[in-house]
């Protein structure tokens, strides 16, 4: 059964770096990793800390988790090496099959991350959720997340269901983020996921 | 190996502590009681709602029963063999399901086998998430011809389970042709047209892959009742089927064209996937996908604004060989707009027709509120209307619809629903309850035996290991009594 279950969990991660190497997926992670992944613990260990980035991160009720990575490692290495606490983070175990990991990030930050490719921004379009907008208000565009914690961004939203424009378009999947040293002490905050729209309809009204 | 392979993913998950939920993380008392939840179905909703209870409560036991000797549900059942990576949930459950205050009860049909009740007698909160076994049927003459089945039944028989092992589906049409357009159409279309050395390496079973192996069917329809705008799919599937190795789409310009303005204003979501189609539609493919294309040997096409009518008999009044449907017109627009007949008729021969029309979930006692029309258990944030300690989560709670990460946030709700009526007192855990000791004597007495969650790992072990000799990740067992003749049941 041991065996069974290593072969699974190496199946599994070969099955991630496949999924991670063709063109399009994880650029940047696969080229930056490349041999210094197949280093052991100890080489690991030698390597100088000027190889470490410092990301903090906001979860749902506004905790501030600190965790340190390695250059080239993906955010979702982070959460995962470091065991924080995020819920249902990185379903999908990083092969762009889930939103699960959607971090929103800092603007200057967010605008010297590589380009965001097709497959990438097909799963964050899901992590939206094909929800709707209004007529009275066709920029109210409700993508499912209860609260908004930056006073200066202005929610535009009916009701709290609705994430701010401005960060909308500073979404990214962290698994497909790898770390770079530009990167070294920012702040990613995970947005508040929340019942989708259909069944926010309080059902006692229907007897 | 520094990057985060599933057990690492998965135990982390384990080793997260409590957090936001201050009133969970007073010290233990000896006074402190134990509160005995159980769990209905182990598809993504059992699993998710039992992880969120064990995380944010230090004391709940959680059992999970299921009507299968396997767990998992659509996970196993429903996610498509080409889509591994979407079953990496799989080992985050696993863990879950090791916790030493959670356990799995296989083989066990809650309703039948044990009732509802009878939980409510023997747990402090009983879960339903039970998901939607059942489909909605077309209601059309025609409909129980051969070469008529559900998408879902389909499913069900290329991914074992077992109630749809022995579907036999007559695959001998060049045409067929799938009523619905939404992900699991494009599952269904997607697999009766992947090259047989893709399927061949994935967990589909062994007689469904030889049955695809002779199959005829070169083109598939996926038919809609509205328009370009109203399709249910995701873009993800959609872009797998214009990618598609071996095979072209078949896009009629007049469906898309004047589209780009109508999405202008439209979420993100749904504009970009309109894109997708209005570039595969109008747009010169690029030099890969002429490639493609130029040499494919199959096809698949959306067919919008008709309504099925009647399935065709053939002459002897036995096969299905085309149907008849109704041209529609649009009223209304956007997600909301209506399709309306327009009086003309078409017809279209085609000898396999799939309905993938949706699925229904079906009401599991007496006891149970059930609303018909949307076919749920009625509910507040997952508690059960007018049934204190009973809850529901997935899609038995919400309708069968959405992504995993959609079920997933439904079952944390719900499991939160259930931690909050436990710190406000409102399930009375002073009250002892023996949770699966009870309920052990009841299936003793009718003469059913649990699988627990060791022996699926033995059927699970056996499985990996037939895969592996056809050089697939597993080969899945779809005789329950074979399953249970492994475990020595």
């Amino acid at each position: 059964m041991a065996a069974a279950g290593l072969l699974r969990a190496v199946a599994a991660l070969a099955f991630r770096r496949l999924l991670c190497a063709p063109p399009g997926a994880a650029r940047g992670c696969a080229a930056v990793l490349g041999p210094a992944r197949r280093f052991g613990a100890s080489a690991r260990a030698r390597r100088s800390s000027e190889d470490k980035v410092t990301v903090h991160f906001i979860n749902r009720d506004g905790d501030k988790l600190t965790a340190e990575g390695k250059i080239g490692d993906s955010l979702l290495d982070v959460v995962v090496d470091s065991n924080l606490d995020i819920d249902g983070f990185g379903a999908c175990e990083g092969t762009l099959a889930c939103s699960t990991c959607h971090l929103i990030f800092e603007d200057q930050i967010f605008k010297k991350l590589d380009a965001i490719t097709d497959e990438e921004m097909d799963m964050l379009d899901l992590a939206y959720g094909l929800t709707e907008t209004t007529q009275n208000h066709p920029e109210a565009v409700f993508y499912g997340y209860r609260f908004h914690p930056l006073p200066q961004h202005p929610l535009q939203t009916k009701g709290e269901k609705a994430i701010c424009r401005t960060c909308l378009l500073r979404s990214r999947l962290g698994c497909q983020i790898c770390l770079k040293k530009f990167m070294n002490n920012m702040t990613v905050r995970v947005p508040e996921a929340v019942a989708d729209v259909r069944q926010s309809i309080d059902m006692s009204k229907n007897s | 190996m520094g990057a985060s392979g599933g057990w690492r993913g998965a135990s982390a998950l384990r080793r997260l502590r409590p957090a936001g939920l201050a009133g969970f993380k007073r010290p233990l008392s000896t006074g402190e009681r134990i509160p005995r939840i159980c769990i209905v179905g182990s598809g993504p909703a059992g699993f998710y709602t039992a992880q969120h209870l064990l995380k944010h409560h230090k004391l709940a036991r959680v059992d999970v029963y299921e009507k299968l000797p396997v767990p998992f549900g659509l996970v196993r059942f429903g996610v498509a063999p080409d889509h591994p990576e979407v079953k990496n949930v799989i080992n985050t459950f696993t863990q879950t399901a090791q916790s030493d205050r959670c356990f799995y009860y296989g083989n066990v049909a809650v309703g039948k086998d044990v009732t509802v009740e009878e939980l409510q007698q023997a747990y402090h909160a009983v879960v339903l998430s039970y998901g939607a076994e059942d489909n909605r049927i077309l209601g059309i003459p025609g409909e129980n011809l051969s070469g008529v089945y559900s998408a879902r039944a389909l499913v069900g028989w290329y991914n074992g389970l077992p109630e749809n092992r022995d579907l036999k589906p007559d695959l001998s049409s060049k045409t067929a042709l799938v009523l619905g357009q939404g992900n699991v159409a494009l599952d269904v279309a997607r697999i009766l047209l992947t090259p047989l050395d893709l399927l061949q390496k994935t967990d589909i079973t062994e007689g469904s892959l030889a049955a695809i192996a002779s199959s005829k069917v070169k083109r598939v329809w996926l038919v809609g009742r509205r328009g370009p705008l109203q399709v249910a799919f995701t873009i993800k599937e959609l872009r797998e089927m214009v990618n598609l190795p071996g095979a072209r789409p078949i896009l009629d310009p007049a469906d898309f064209t004047g589209l780009r303005d109508a999405i202008k204003d439209v979420p993100r979501p749904r504009k970009r996937l309109t894109e997708l189609m209005i570039k595969t539609a109008l747009e010169k493919p690029g030099e890969k996908e002429a490639k493609i294309w130029a040499s494919a040997t199959r096809e698949w096409g959306l067919k919008f604004l008709r309504s099925p009518l009647e399935i065709l008999p053939t002459a002897d009044g036995k096969r299905a060989r085309g149907i008849r449907m109704a041209v529609t017109r649009l009223e209304g627009s956007g997600e909301s707009a209506t399709a309306v007949p327009t009086g003309e008729v078409e017809e279209l021969e085609c000898g396999l027709i799939l309905s993938s029309i949706g699925y229904r979930s079906l009401p599991l006692g007496p006891s149970v509120p059930f609303d018909p029309k949307h076919g749920i258990i009625p509910n507040h944030l997952g508690r059960v209307q007018g049934v204190p300690g009973l809850y529901c989560s997935g899609w038995v709670k919400r309708g069968p619809t959405g992504v995993i990460i959609t079920t997933m946030n439904d079952s944390f709700d719900t499991a939160q629903s259930v931690l909050e009526d436990l710190q406000a007192g409102m399930l009375n855990v002073s009250n002892t309850k023996e949770g699966f000791e009870s309920v052990r004597s009841i299936l003793h007495s009718r003469g059913v035996h649990p699988v627990s969650f060791s022996d699926w790992e033995k059927i699970d072990a056996a499985e990996v290991a037939r895969g592996r000799l056809a050089g697939k990740p597993r080969e899945k067992i779809v005789d329950p009594q074979e399953m249970l003749q492994l475990i020595d049941h």
